[in-house]
């Protein structure tokens, strides 16, 4: 296995391959560990970077603070509140148009102890 | 536990035909060392096991258990990805500095009162750091060359095992089998097929 010779290191300023004609799709991608990744996805030459958030200025926080990292024109944020299910469903059948995806990553973890319950909407 | 998995399960699966035919394609679920602090007594059996309130701690590792069982679910149904279908995997990104008050849990791996102001300087940077799990998940060809199915990865690139819990078969199955059963009766008939 090669990550017996390289040991486990992975830093994605120079392990991450160019990602040149990929689609990614990045739940929570707007802040914190998402944003991490966004930034990383961007700066190695993705396609297109589909964020996905609950808060619209989040979004547009975002793509200001991707300028910094890759041409935010191949970003496009969706605002999805996670915490409904006919949102969730509606973007997500929009998203299933999509030609090709090369990958989803939810980092999402926003769970207070009062919305842990399964939403009526 | 909606935000964390049920939502993101309707989301991926809905996905899931176009990471298909998308070769060498993706799926990072972002879990957590947490997981393994879930309470034994879980048992996915009922929407009203999961609407008990059993504290926001336990809530959070237990929707952190339900992320790692649900990816060594799917991947048991997809097999090996490559070609045919998505690598599938679960992440830790360790102790990461964010607005998420238990990665401060994380990095010490304990529960109780951590004040998030203590430890941040000991946190890692979510840019530089913290998303190294879930970016190598995403991107690596490590993970096609190696064949990193249904694993649980921690920073930076190490599969490890997650809690014999999470590696209950017959839990994950029923956590499969109630999320669906969720689903269906908020959503209606689902857009694919959910065996």
């Amino acid at each position: 296995m090669a990550h017996l010779i390289t040991g486990n290191k992975f830093d994605p300023n120079t392990d991450i391959p160019d990602l040149s004609n990929k689609v990614y799709i990045v739940t929570g991608g707007t802040a914190g560990i998402g944003f991490g990744i966004s930034a990383h996805i961007l700066q190695h030459n993705a396609a297109k970077l589909y964020l996905l958030s609950k808060k619209a200025h989040h979004g547009e926080e975002a793509q200001k603070e991707l300028e910094k990292f890759g041409d935010v024109s191949r970003v496009e944020f969706i605002q999805c509140d996670f915490e409904s299910l006919k949102q969730v469903d509606k973007v997500a059948k929009k998203l299933a148009k999509l030609e090709k995806i090369d990958a989803v990553s939810p980092p999402l973890t926003h769970c207070t102890a009062s919305k842990c319950t399964i939403d009526q909407s | 536990m909606q935000v964390n998995h049920i939502a993101q399960f309707h989301l991926f699966m809905t996905l899931l035909p176009v990471l298909k035919k998308t070769a060498n394609s993706r799926l990072v679920l972002q879990s957590s060392d947490l997981h393994k602090a879930a309470p034994s007594s879980i048992k996915f059996a009922s929407l009203e096991e999961l609407n008990t309130d059993i504290g926001a701690t336990y809530l959070y590792n237990r929707t952190k258990l339900a992320l790692v069982l649900i990816v060594r679910a799917l991947a048991r149904r997809l097999k090996t990805g490559g070609p045919q279908g998505p690598w599938v995997n679960a992440t830790h990104p360790g102790g990461v500095k964010t607005d998420q008050p238990k990665q401060a849990v994380d990095a010490y791996g304990t529960l109780g009162k951590v004040g998030a102001a203590l430890v941040s300087p000991l946190l890692k940077d979510p840019i530089e750091e913290g998303c190294r799990p879930a970016l190598f998940a995403a991107t690596a060809d490590a993970v096609a060359t190696e064949g990193i199915q249904g694993q649980y990865i921690i920073p930076d690139r190490k599969v490890t095992e997650p809690s014999s819990q999470a590696q209950d078969e017959q839990l994950g199955e029923q956590l499969w089998k109630l999320t669906v059963q969720i689903l269906e009766q908020k959503l209606g008939s689902l857009p694919y097929s959910t065996q």
